[in-house]
């Protein structure tokens, strides 16, 4: 029985709001199936009493007539890099401990003010930046799809939680990739905003000019209802824009019917060789969008590998600057892929950290000028099936092999979408990206692409066994 | 209780695969001898990775403009 679990937000909220289900009853069973599917991984810290007391709260509030919008009364889960008030932030790691955070992140805040219940802290790479490691105090989450392939990260356990049916909604963050690739592994839908649309205070930083948050959910729908809830200006947040968005919900079904779509065929074709698996669901993906009537053709970006030699450098620049005390003074506390990722940014000469943000601003104007002809351009987000989740060496080697980087680098946004499965019974995947703050187009073509093909809809057995 | 020590590839400096001298020196100037001396596998393979040149994009060598780091967000 899926019961409750495959619900989402959006028929949830309609559930809630005509009174037929209540936030507890909702609460209670995804904690319920958290329970049962704990060998997953995806949580770190399940918090039941307080969350079924903030469902109470939500009871209440339904009670009294008070309507706080779609995200009243549903549960959602937090990647443990983000403040919660009362909880620990362990990002993963032995290095912070397990001290409760005194405020909550902003994104935190909003989800509270809108109603929502935080059920718990979820699994991720070491600090946003290691992998899949057997020697942390938490052991890595696993794919809900084939639970020995690896999820995707580094917000893993938000793409199990999510995909697995555990909550609805879960808050991940993006810094070379990190909500896409769980969602491209765990076949759900995965946005990296506009750089600077969803204030990242509260969230320990990985690298400043590149993190970003971002929501995790099984449906476009939910996405564009999480993305409207958390979005917004955060005179806290020296990186916050105060740019109004338009409503990306009141434009989402309209269709792509004339919609200028570029294909950045060379990043899967020629710059990296993808899996011909991926290949196929891409081309099929662009059938699709021609037989809704969008206009599409070939577009072309400089190479895969000057985004992410361009982005990488900034990567490790920026995050060996937030962990160098600690990997001076505890380097045995980080696990050795964490360890040796953040200390490379000590080998590199502050001249190419300048170069490499130099040559940003050039690919950003490069982007902008090529999307003077395009509405959205759509390329894979994976190279890859996800690998074993033990073969580390293959874990290593699909890292590099994506396509995720070169939307950190310019800052605009970017959306992981589910594409079918392939012959193994692993999720493909598209990526469709935009202009900056044009969140609402890009939902509105990845609402149609998966309108069309039902790609959402699809779910792994444990759906039907847990 | 001695402090633990990397066992891979060796705890041994001048069996590093890459120029162990070099390193040393690079991990001095960077503040790092303790650790390389405790983790040196780390310490390679961070100094590997951070050796991945950028690309030579003509445009941006000898370019005086200034790196505009804090994008969009103040649109």
């Amino acid at each position: 029985m899926t019961g409750l679990a495959a619900i989402t937000i959006q028929e949830a909220s309609a559930l809630l709001q005509s009174r037929e289900i209540s936030p507890v009853e909702l609460v209670k069973s995804a904690l319920d199936r958290i329970e049962r599917l704990s060998e997953y991984h995806a949580f770190l810290l399940v918090d039941a009493e307080k969350a079924i007391a903030q469902a109470r709260c939500a009871e209440n509030a339904f009670l009294k007539g008070e309507v706080r919008g779609p995200m009243q009364g549903i549960p959602y889960a937090l990647k443990d890099n983000i403040d919660a008030l009362g909880f620990p932030t362990t990002c993963h790691s032995k290095v912070l401990g397990v001290k409760p955070a005194k405020e909550s992140a902003f994104v935190a805040g909003r989800l509270e003010a809108a109603g929502a219940v935080m059920i718990g802290k979820l699994a991720l790479h070491e600090f946003a930046r290691g992998g899949s490691m057997w020697d942390l105090p938490w052991p890595p989450a696993r794919n809900p799809w084939d639970r020995e392939r690896h999820p995707g990260g580094s917000s893993s356990g938000a793409g199990v939680a999510v995909a697995a049916g555990m909550v609805p909604a879960a808050i991940g963050t993006d810094t070379g990739g990190s909500v896409r690739h769980p969602a491209t592994a765990c076949g759900i839908v995965g946005l990296k905003p506009t750089y600077g649309t969803i204030s990242r205070r509260g969230i320990f930083p990985l690298a400043f000019s590149l993190d970003s948050v971002g929501p995790l959910t099984r449906t476009v729908e939910d996405n564009a209802i999480l993305f409207a809830t958390i979005a917004g200006h955060d005179v806290l947040d020296v990186t916050s824009s105060s740019k109004r968005l338009p409503s990306c919900l009141a434009q989402l079904k309209l269709g792509v019917r004339g919609m200028r779509i570029g294909v950045v065929e060379h990043f899967y074709r020629d710059d990296l060789v993808a899996d011909p698996e991926l290949v196929q669901g891409i081309d099929a993906a662009v059938r699709v969008f021609q037989d809704l009537g969008a206009k599409v053709d070939v577009a072309r970006l400089s190479p895969l590998p000057i985004w992410n030699a361009c982005g990488d450098t900034i990567l490790q620049s920026e995050s060996y600057a937030v962990h160098q005390k600690w990997l001076n003074e505890r380097p045995q506390d980080y696990s050795p892929t964490a360890r040796s990722k953040l200390l490379s940014g000590a080998f590199i000469p502050a001249v190419k950290y300048i170069r490499a943000q130099q040559m940003r601003t050039m690919l950003r104007n490069e982007f902008d000028e090529l999307m003077r002809g395009y509405d959205v351009l759509i390329t894979l987000s994976s190279m890859e099936l996800p690998a074993a989740i033990e073969d580390e060496s293959a874990i290593k080697r699909t890292y590099g092999r994506s396509a995720r980087m070169p939307f950190n680098v310019t800052g605009t946004p970017a959306i992981a979408v589910p594409a079918g499965l392939g012959k193994t019974g692993l999720p493909l995947g598209i990526q469709i990206a935009a202009k900056a703050f044009d969140e609402a187009t890009l939902y509105r073509a990845a609402w149609a692409f998966c309108a069309a093909t039902g790609s959402t809809e699809l779910r792994p057995q444990v759906f039907g066994t847990a | 209780m001695s402090a633990p020590v990397e066992s891979s590839p060796s705890s041994r400096l001048d069996a590093l695969s890459a120029d162990g001298a070099v390193l040393a020196e690079r991990a001095a100037i960077a503040g790092l001898s303790a650790v390389l001396q405790r983790f040196p596998g780390s310490v390679e393979t961070a100094f590997a990775q951070s050796a991945t040149p950028l690309p030579d994009v003509p445009s941006v060598e000898g370019t005086t403009e200034p790196a505009v780091i804090l994008v969009p967000a103040r649109q």
